[in-house]
């Protein structure tokens, strides 16, 4: 006979006849994983003809416990395409900082999976690309990710992707990739790898790029030489650039590519240039990263927003008039954005907007308002909003981010500036040089020679021992700078040759042959100024020192150590990034307190575990100083003040910069990262006035106030543009309103949820003699150690070699013992300690193993459960609450959602969609089952109504994506069009070229049917897109319930 | 019926837990006595040589404390405890009454927690049921007059009749009702209704069902310890879980109690000769001196027991895995699981790991503020019901594989029901809606 459990109603066991008679009659069941004795009164007859159906459980109060709800829940999540979850929360070893999961929203929301993502420096842009990715693997299955960034910053994108996420990055230069190239075209879509390559490894040389001309678009130059360079065609680079330009498979080379520190492409003549397009083209998704994507024209955005999506932005004709169009919708935002909004004025800019679905919906709703012109509730203010939002075509590809907007307790900068009065003779020795430059200035009388002599000035200025000992050596980089951007860019000159002789040694010698014989070491005012400083302060504090030039930095080293202070120096010596990251790693160690370091060196370093930093010397251009204090003004800075020590060393012009110009501007005391673009042109012109002309300290003075008044001044011309591309991207509010959303509504996979469900996984599926050992805690708090079982281990492998998954870290088929933890938290604390301790989150091969196994199986979970939960939150009283699983489908686009409705039986008020998933988050995360012997009353009546809403819902939800459908079937079709466009256009242009050389027939047939395949694939998607707008919606019952809340005490 | 309640009674020298599961809804909680929130009863009762009381009454006369080693001397008739309380005491009663007050004691605590429970307050007296399984330490059971077993069993029995007749209450008793409760509980026959009511468990084996009900175990060779402050309960026995043929059954070939708890470990230090101790923890080649010795001293007894009858017959066929589980507040001490784990790696008995008892995670509260699920772990094996605990081969019984399984690994015989596949459908052609396939 079947029986069924009174209280585990989903449970059925078979009785095996077995009976013990007594005070309470017990009987044996078979149940599906254990036979054990039950109290008769615990169990019931079951037919297989029993109506199972929602209100069937509800009417006879068939519920079950809490747990089956908690796994079937995780379960729902877990397999991983719910629209309004966000998957990468808490995924990595990273705070929370709800600005960095915009532009991951951005991106998932985003028709086309390209985003601009131009956050302030310091602002955790690596990390929103990472999290970016760890979604796009849980939503979009995505495998290949490509992240490309300038070399130094190679080996700090390796590392945290392994060490934040757990992502096994790999570098690969042109040579390497061509490789992963050629698998994924062999083995197709299930190839999968992670990549760090830099640009210069890339980016194509010049005879190359003259190879690959006829492939780029917009490059219709005349062919180079006719014979092409056989050795040419066999280069990895050049090869791997044909292959993606001829790239004609349905799935993508990348999933998904990074482009890191994206203005560095800005300029559309560079070979640099060709690899953002080449690569934006052959990927699915895009990513292009920047803080400073905008100098004092818009252009500069243009040119990246085009390699963002190259199809969408083709030229700045159809940009321009993107913005114009998008401009009414972006004030309709702000305009419902204000508390009290104008509807007039709303109604107006609708208008503009070219017609849609979503903009007569949203008429219809200003209608009403503007006719009755009454209040209007915050929720449909939101919905109204997020409406207009959505009319807002550019705001999708760009993402940004300001410091002010996210730190609420900004770290603030104390700027410590040490008066240093030099010797007469430091002095006279300053002076004389000076003298020397600028008559060696007035002498060549050319405007290069002044930045061909700056060398020499900063040298001094940095430090005058070194400069010294450099005269007396006879040695000196006496102009041996040949680039314009070298002025901008001091430190560059420090990879420059060292050893360059001086053009006339005896010049120098003649003036200042004095230097020979005087000690600047003993009596260097400055070095002792600053060891009295470092000395004063607390011996823990560790101290960052920047300087331009390896002299100055090795003479400080040598001083330093003399005095008792341990010193670690990075420059650009260090040549392997490794090397580097050694080295910075190992000031982390209590025992150094001194980081001595150069500009090259410290580019894209975090450092914020220290708190104070020295200027040794001071760029004049004060975004140069703003990098430097990047590198401790930033995410993670623990302290509440960072100090900023720079020197004045009084009568010379260093001095005076320090004082008039950039703490006028104000570089030591805020961010002033909205100069980046203004401040070449000025600095360079100062540059030479202050060079060239005999001038008084009171002229120089002078000069340096009018400099940056003038800066001052086109600040905020500046702050103008910049307010004026914000408003490109409309309102912030809605995203992060769902990103806090996310947060506190639980819609993200909890460590906790990944336990009971490994739990329950290897409970049900490996029992008897395959049984896995499984013990939490173990060898820490949040911990598991397990040992599988062969069957486990087996079937895991055989998992991994399906889906051709590398073998994760950790496992190991012949000890079978694993420790892994799910808590990113717990893993910081306890890797050092554990050096095999894995973190596992739910994209981990390990849970996807499991999810698979569970995917694959046919395991339910009873629907309905009955549980308590004590909160203050909720009014007391009993619920009952329906989850249903919204599908919505269409090729262009899907959504999978939960709708969540609940109702208060006593009073009989419906909780809104919010409050109810808000209130079934509660309940899995601290409810209890509600094993009560008493029996449920039937809440048929209630249920009904729960499920009449719950249906508006899901309707209300259908129409607005069915909105969303329309805008994007809209861009979708432009872009694809413009895509193979200009992918036929290209092959024409080689077709055309062909005939012309006179190729041979066959080659030329092979191109004509290439350009057939591209039209007919041009008509297949446009004719998908092209088709009906219907969507058939699926409505599925997940879960219902019945809970009761208890006032807690 | 509401409930029908299974109380798993840890009975301690010095402390009591009771874990109290309701077998028709299968919620269990760890009882709380009075306002105390460690969920522990002290066990001890007062007495002035006329009356008993209980602890959580008005304290008055003596205290008798280490009941259950006052229980082992009297049903051994010997006096190895004697020194631990005869100083303060001058007229000992004798101990079945002293058990039968205290044990009364416990079950009206009982009774009153399900009374102040929110979901258990349908609770009725005489109708809803509680029986009470009381774990009895091993080694006494071992005797062949199972003295100790009757006592225990005999004083339950009349505790339950006690609070029966009397209702809940911390009253003090006199002996004469003690007395005239004991005989007239005792002399009902066999089988009766307090029999059913009151049952007894091996305290070693009660443990084991923790590690065995916190996951689905599997067959196997198994290690458990069970690390108290003062003494070691060891565990080695052969389990299968009768999921594949032959019915559940635990084959113990050791149980040891050994006073190596982790609280020892500074005087096991000093008695291995080294006086160096450092203030508050002890280095590991320190403990290493000290306990070392002294565990692989037991777990060679342990397993030499009796090595010849378990491996001479060719040893266990089914696993090289030994399962080795610690419970207990001392399987915390990090120094000492090490330690222990050491030794037991130097024993070559395939232990892989070494785990700790997990608290479970259904249907299972610990009281408020404790957090260490690993001392309730015997109490909480006890409040399975009795059909539902395996069949306990102490040492003395251990039968080899050959003898527990003698189909072992012969083609099983088909079982004498098949179910259908139809669940029992009335329509059914092939069973005819009985839901059974005859043979």
């Amino acid at each position: 006979m079947v029986v069924r459990h009174r209280h585990r109603p989903g449970t059925v066991g078979v009785l095996t006849g077995n009976v013990i008679k007594g005070i309470v009659p017990m009987v044996e069941v078979k149940w599906a994983d254990e036979t054990a004795f039950e109290p008769l009164a615990a169990l019931e007859i079951f037919t297989a003809s029993e109506d199972q159906s929602f209100e069937s459980l509800i009417r006879s109060g068939r519920y079950g416990d809490l747990d089956a709800m908690r796994s079937l829940m995780t379960f729902e999540k877990l397999r991983g395409d719910l629209s309004n979850v966000v998957y990468c929360m808490r995924t990595a070893e990273i705070d929370f900082y709800p600005h960095q999961f915009l532009p991951v929203l951005k991106f998932v929301q985003s028709p086309l999976g390209r985003l601009l993502i131009a956050d302030e420096v310091g602002l955790g842009k690596t990390i929103e690309a990472a999290l970016i990715w760890t979604e796009c693997q849980a939503r979009f299955k995505a495998r290949r990710l490509l992240v490309i960034c300038p070399p130094t910053l190679i080996p700090k994108w390796i590392r945290e992707l392994q060490d934040r996420f757990g992502i096994d990055a790999q570098y690969a230069n042109a040579k390497g990739l061509l490789e992963h190239f050629k698998n994924c075209e062999r083995k197709g879509a299930g190839q999968g790898f992670a990549i760090v390559t830099s640009y210069h490894a890339l980016r194509p040389r010049r005879n190359e790029k003259r190879y690959l001309q006829p492939w780029l678009s917009g490059h219709s130059g005349p062919l180079g030489d006719d014979e092409v360079d056989e050795k040419l065609e066999k280069r990895a680079r050049v090869n791997l650039f044909r292959g993606l330009l001829e790239w004609n498979h349905k799935h993508s080379f990348a999933d998904l590519v990074v482009f890191d520190e994206a203005h560095l492409m800005k300029n559309t003549a560079t070979a640099t240039h060709v690899v953002g397009e080449v690569f934006s083209s052959s990927s699915q998704g895009v990513l292009a990263l920047s803080a400073t994507p905008l100098n004092n024209q818009t252009r500069d955005l243009y040119a990246l927003l085009k390699l963002v999506d190259p199809d969408m932005f083709r030229d700045e004709a159809t940009f321009n008039a993107l913005r114009e169009r998008n401009r009414p919708a972006v004030l309709l935002a702000n305009e419902l954005g204000r508390t009290a909004p104008d509807f007039q004025r709303c109604a107006e800019h609708l208008h503009l907007i070219p017609p849609s679905a979503a903009k007569d919906h949203l008429a219809l709703h200003l209608n009403n308002h503007t006719i009755c012109a009454g209040e209007i509730s915050p929720s449909e203010r939101v919905s109204m909003l997020s409406k207009a939002q959505r009319l807002n075509e550019l705001g999708a590809f760009l993402n940004r981010t300001r410091k002010v907007e996210v730190f609420q307790n900004k770290v603030t900068r104390d700027a410590v500036t040490l008066n240093v009065k030099p010797t007469p003779e430091e002095s006279a020795f300053y002076n004389g040089v000076l003298k020397l430059i600028r008559r060696r200035v007035a002498e060549r009388g050319d405007v290069l020679s002044v930045f061909h002599l700056i060398s020499p000035a900063l040298t001094m200025a940095s430090c005058l021992p070194v400069m010294a000992a450099k005269l007396r050596d006879g040695r000196s980089r006496w102009g041996d700078l040949d680039d314009l951007a070298a002025l901008d860019d001091p430190f560059e000159a420090e990879d420059e040759s060292e050893d360059f002789v001086c053009e006339e040694p005896q010049a120098i010698a003649d003036d200042l042959s004095w230097v020979r014989n005087h000690d600047f070491d003993s009596c260097d005012t400055k070095y002792a100024r600053l060891r009295d400083e470092l000395l004063r302060r607390t011996p823990t504090d560790k101290v960052i020192i920047f300087a331009f030039f390896k002299d100055t930095l090795r003479y400080l080293q040598r001083r330093l150590e003399q005095d008792g202070m341990k010193c670690i120096l990075v420059t650009g010596d260090v040549k392997t990034p490794e090397e580097r990251d050694a080295l910075l790693r190992s000031f982390e160690a209590p025992e150094s307190r001194v980081l001595l370091c150069s500009e090259v060196a410290a580019e894209g370093v975090d450092l914020q575990f220290c708190r104070i930093m020295v200027n040794y010397d001071l760029p004049w251009n004060p975004m140069r100083v703003e990098q430097r204090i990047g590198r401790i003004d930033r995410i993670g800075q623990a302290a509440q003040t960072i100090v900023i020590i720079n020197f004045n060393v009084e009568g010379t012009i260093d001095g005076s910069i320090c004082v008039h110009l950039h703490h006028k501007i104000g570089v030591f005391t805020q961010t002033v990262g909205d100069l980046e673009g203004i401040m070449g042109q000025h600095i360079s012109s100062l540059t030479r006035e202050l060079l060239v002309d005999e001038l008084s300290s009171e002229q120089i003075e002078q000069k340096i106030v009018q400099t940056a008044a003038a800066i001052e001044k086109e600040r905020v011309i500046t702050r103008e543009v910049c307010d004026e591309s914000d408003s490109l991207i409309g309102l912030r509010s809605i995203l992060q309103d769902s990103v806090s959303k996310g947060e506190t509504l639980g819609r993200y996979i909890k460590a906790n949820e990944l336990r009971r469900f490994t739990d329950e996984f290897f409970a049900e599926t490996y029992g008897g003699n395959q049984h896995c050992q499984l013990s939490w805690d173990s060898p820490h708090d949040q911990c598991l150690t397990l040992h599988f079982s062969f069957e486990a281990m087996s079937d895991f492998e055989s998992f991994l070699r399906r889906n051709d998954l590398h073998w994760p870290k950790g496992f190991n088929t012949r000890q079978r013992l694993t420790a892994l933890t799910f808590s990113p938290q717990q893993f910081e604390q306890s890797k050092k300690k554990h050096r095999n301790l894995i973190l596992a989150n739910h994209l981990h091969p390990f849970v996807q193993w499991m999810t698979n196994t569970r995917r694959e199986g046919s395991k339910s979970w009873h629907p309905a459960s009955a549980s308590i939960l004590s909160s203050k939150r909720w009014e007391a009283g009993s619920y009952l609450f329906l989850i249903m699983r919204l599908s919505l489908s269409h090729p262009a686009m899907s959504r999978k959602e939960l709708v969540f409705r609940a109702s208060h039986l006593d009073s009989g008020i419906v909780l809104s969609a919010e409050d109810s998933e808000a209130l079934v988050n509660d309940l899995l995360e601290a409810g209890r089952s509600w094993g009560t012997t008493r029996g449920h009353p039937d809440y048929s009546v209630e249920f009904k109504c729960l499920v009449a809403t719950a249906n508006e819902d899901c309707r209300a939800r259908q129409e607005a994506f069915g909105e969303d459908l329309e805008l994007r079937v809209n861009s979708k079709r432009a872009q694809i069009t413009n895509h193979f466009q200009s992918r036929i256009e290209g092959a024409g242009r080689r077709l055309e070229i062909m005939a012309q050389r006179g190729d041979r027939a066959r080659g030329i047939r092979l191109m004509e049917s290439q350009v057939e395949a591209l039209q007919k694939r041009l008509e297949e998607e446009l004719s998908i897109l092209n088709g009906d707008l219907v969507v058939t919606p699926q409505f599925k019952r997940v879960a219902c319930g019945l809970i009761r809340i208890q006032p807690s005490h | 019926m509401n409930h029908f309640f299974v109380a798993g009674f840890d009975f301690g020298t010095s402390y009591s837990k009771v874990v109290l599961r309701d077998q028709l809804t299968k919620l269990g909680k760890a009882v709380s006595f009075g306002d105390e929130g460690e969920g522990l009863f002290p066990s001890f009762v007062s007495c002035d040589g006329e009356k008993i009381g209980s602890p959580v009454g008005e304290a008055f006369g003596e205290r008798v404390p280490y009941l259950k080693l006052l229980a082992a001397d009297s049903a051994t008739e010997r006096q190895d405890y004697r020194a631990l309380y005869s100083t303060a005491l001058k007229t000992t009663p004798a101990a079945d009454l002293l058990l039968t007050a205290f044990f009364a004691s416990v079950i009206s605590g009982i009774l009153e927690f399900i009374a102040n429970d929110s979901e258990w307050d349908d609770f009725v007296i005489g109708q809803d049921i509680v029986v009470i399984q009381l774990a009895v330490p091993t080694g006494m059971m071992e005797r062949r007059d199972s003295k100790l077993e009757k006592l225990m069993k005999g004083a339950l029995k009349a505790a339950y009749f006690l609070v029966e007749q009397r209702g809940v209450s911390s009253e003090r008793m006199p002996l004469k009702t003690l007395r005239a409760a004991y005989d007239k509980a005792n002399s009902s026959p066999e089988d009766s209704r307090l029999d059913q009511l009151c049952g007894i468990y091996p305290e070693v084996a009660a443990g084991v069902q923790t590690v065995l009900r916190s996951r689905s175990s599997p067959d196997g060779k198994y290690i458990t310890m069970d690390v108290g402050a003062g003494t070691v309960d060891l565990n080695a026995f052969y389990y299968m879980s009768g999921r594949t043929g032959p019915p559940r059954c635990l084959n113990y070939w050791s149980c040891q109690v050994v006073p190596l708890g982790c609280s020892r470990l500074p005087s096991l230090h000093e008695d291995a000769g080294s006086h160096e101790r450092t203030s508050g923890t002890l280095t590991s080649s320190q403990v290493q001196s000290g306990i070392g010795k002294a565990i692989t001293s037991l777990m060679n007894k342990a397993f030499s027991y009796q090595p010849r009858k378990i491996l001479g017959d060719g040893g266990d066929p089914w696993s090289r895995t030994t399962h080795c589980y610690v419970f207990g507040g001392g399987a915390r001490n990090q120094l000492y699981i090490d330690e222990l784990w050491d030794r037991l790696q130097e024993l070559k008995i395939g232990i892989s790991a070494l785990y700790w008892l997990p608290q479970p995670s259904e249907g299972f509260a610990l009281p408020g503020d404790v957090d260490q699920f690993g001392r309730f772990a015997v109490a909480y094996g006890l409040s399975f019901h009795a059909a539902n605990l395996e069949e306990v081969r102490l040492p003395s019984e251990l039968q080899t594989f050959r003898e527990a399984y003698p189909n072992a690994g012969k083609p099983s015989k088909p079982p004498r029901y098949t179910p259908c596949t139809c669940y029992s459908n009335p329509d059914c052609v092939r069973c005819g809606g009985t839901g059974f396939l005859n043979p």
